[in-house]
């Protein structure tokens, strides 16, 4: 059987390696990516099952490359969870208009950030 | 008024003249070729403060000062020979003395009146104190609206516009000629909410609100407007006046604010998130200790960024309330660069930076603060590694002169645009690479160092080219008790504004 497939795109390589590392745990293949055009362009290479987006990040912001992955429709099954330091209302507005399933606000608890993947996972069957 | 001399005795009991003189609604005298006073009224009596017999007799260059007493002596003379009527208002300046030496600003009319006796003259006088200070006071206000800076814009019933001050003209461009007839819809910004303070007349109280409008150019200006209901002294609403003032400069500091606050934040809460996500893992008993001594770095590397900026915050936040304090004793510069390379060698190996030092020889002594300036040599290291590339040199230098000491960090990064740099050193700047590359920071760094640079009598300035480094100089007087009078021999360099 297939291992669900993981991307997971933000600028700090510190907040990339632990979420590898406990998706890792939980049985995910895991790609990083480090800004949002790079990001893309790998989601378009290993068709991920999630995609793990910060907001602010160089070339690419989080929010753009979510647009971009809803437009596509090859990524139609792909889930999309922002995980990003903005955190008014405003800002969770706008990440759930740009086709987002989920919003994570930083700091988060990384056990949590599996348990809500896994539960949209199983909830797009 | 010229009065015929129908009677014989002008001034005896109940003659005409007599009684038109005390009915009259206004101070008179009567005075005759001498300049003697021949009759007074009641309310001459009262307002130059003699009794009428006091009067009568008295020369009637006494009812002025005395400094005027010899030119109004020459003028009744010159009167006197070629006599005519002479109107109320005229005159300018026109002072009255009471009795006891108070004056008062009056105007007079003047009719001769031919009697048997001879020309006399009739005198009206008029206190004009009230009508003088009311006049002032206009011209003082008109002065007041004419001067600001504030646009203060009449308008009446219909809210039509009726007086349109250079402020107004300042501010939306139009001339008072164009605005006065029309409304103040005139200035409302396409797409906007048009229900805004300045369209509603009524009684309400004074309403304030903070705004956009359109100039003539089409241009937008942000502009906070107060409506005040103009009443009238029996009580009935006139119109309303309106006050606009232009708030673009505030809007635009809270603009820079808001990003600031907002990248505050972000950078906050980034290694907060590294630290926190980590601990949580690291609270399991179970974590193999390869991962576990892994993460234990990373909280670590992360407290240290997160004490660095809120030791950055609360520094400048304390610049805000009063001038940086600096201690100044005998300090080697040399000693305080390389201390301030070794602590940051961790950062710089961690980032694939190849970090060194150039101390040139000796130990330079100079007269400063050495945690500040240990501080100020750190945030220009800090600055270079951070837009170094992967595997790319940063240089630290220290070159003594005769009276100066120069620090320099070189890196070989991304570099500044010319037009970036004058802006380097300024609260919050984030020079626009900053920004795109997302390279860690609140704009403070420099600030900073600027700051300790000043407070030693030295200046910082940078010299880069997009794409190729920059390097960040610190002079510094070797002793800043010691005033320089010739400018550094530094040259090529663009300074920093302040000194």
């Amino acid at each position: 059987m297939r291992r669900p497939v993981a991307l997971v795109v933000d600028d700090e390589a510190d907040i990339r390696s632990v979420i590898t590392f406990v998706l890792d745990a939980a049985g995910f293949e895991v790609h990083e990516e480090s800004d949002g055009e790079a990001g893309l362009v790998t989601a378009g290479e290993v068709h991920p099952d999630v995609v793990l987006l910060d907001w602010m990040m160089p070339r690419m912001s989080g929010v753009e490359a979510c647009r971009e992955l809803r437009r596509d429709t090859d990524q139609d099954s792909t889930v999309v969870i922002l995980l990003t330091a903005k955190a008014q209302e405003s800002d969770i507005a706008l990440g759930f208009a740009a086709g987002a399933q989920d919003y994570i606000v930083k700091p988060f608890s990384p056990r949590e950030l599996v348990g809500r993947v896994q539960a949209l996972l199983a909830g797009t069957g | 008024m010229t009065l015929r001399p129908d009677n014989p005795i002008p001034f005896s009991e109940s003659t005409p003249i007599r009684e038109f003189v005390e009915s009259a609604d206004q101070a008179m005298v009567v005075v005759d070729g001498t300049g003697e006073i021949a009759l007074a009224n009641g309310l001459a009596e009262r307002l130059f403060g003699y009794t009428r017999t006091e009067l009568v007799g008295l020369p009637v260059d006494v009812l002025v000062p005395e400094r005027i007493r010899q030119r109004h002596g020459d003028l009744r003379r010159e009167y006197s020979a070629h006599p005519r009527l002479r109107q109320m208002g005229g005159g300018t300046g026109f002072q009255g003395m009471r009795k006891g030496g108070g004056e008062f600003p009056a105007e007079i009319s003047l009719s001769p009146l031919e009697t048997t006796e001879g020309t006399y003259v009739l005198t009206a006088i008029r206190d004009v104190t009230a009508s003088r200070r009311a006049d002032y006071l206009a011209s003082h206000f008109m002065a007041v609206v004419e001067s600001t800076h504030d646009a203060i814009i009449g308008r009446d019933l219909d809210g039509t516009v009726i007086s349109w001050n250079p402020g107004a003209e300042l501010l939306f461009g139009y001339t008072e000629a164009e605005m006065c007839g029309q409304t103040m819809s005139t200035l409302d910004a396409p797409g906007r909410d048009t229900s805004s303070c300045d369209q509603s007349i009524g009684a309400d109280p004074v309403e304030t609100q903070d705004t956009v409008r359109v100039h003539k150019d089409g241009n937008l200006v942000d502009v906070s407007i107060t409506n005040s209901p103009i009443v009238g002294m029996d009580g009935t609403l006139r119109g309303s006046s309106i006050i606009a003032r232009d708030i673009s400069d505030r809007r635009k500091a809270e603009r820079l604010k808001d990003g600031f606050l907002s990248l505050v934040s972000h950078e906050l809460r980034t290694p907060l998130s590294a630290i926190v996500a980590h601990v949580e893992l690291l609270l399991d008993e179970d974590l193999l200790s390869e991962h576990r001594q892994r993460f234990v770095e990373v909280v670590h590397r992360n407290s240290l960024r997160l004490e660095r900026l809120v030791g950055d915050l609360l520094f400048v936040a304390q610049l805000e309330s009063a001038d940086l304090t600096v201690t100044m004793t005998d300090v080697d510069i040399v000693t305080i660069a390389k201390d301030a390379v070794e602590a940051a060698a961790p950062r710089a190996g961690g980032s694939g930076v190849d970090l060194r030092f150039e101390p040139g020889g000796h130990p330079v002594r100079m007269v400063g603060d050495a945690g500040r300036l240990g501080q100020a040599v750190d945030n220009l290291i800090s600055n270079a590694i951070k837009y170094s590339p992967d595997g790319g040199a940063v240089c630290v230098r220290v070159l003594p002169d005769a009276a100066e000491c120069i620090i320099e960090v070189q890196d070989e990064g991304v570099g500044i645009a010319f037009d970036e740099q004058e802006h380097l050193f300024e609260r919050f700047y984030r020079a626009p690479t900053a920004a795109s590359l997302h390279v860690q920071g609140i704009g403070l760094g420099l600030l900073i160092v600027k700051k300790i640079v000043d407070a030693h009598g030295g200046h910082v300035s940078v010299r880069s080219e997009p794409g190729s480094g920059a390097t960040f100089r610190m002079m510094l007087p070797l002793d800043p008790t010691v005033r320089r009078s010739t400018p550094s021999a530094v040259p090529a360099l663009a300074r920093s504004s302040a000194r």
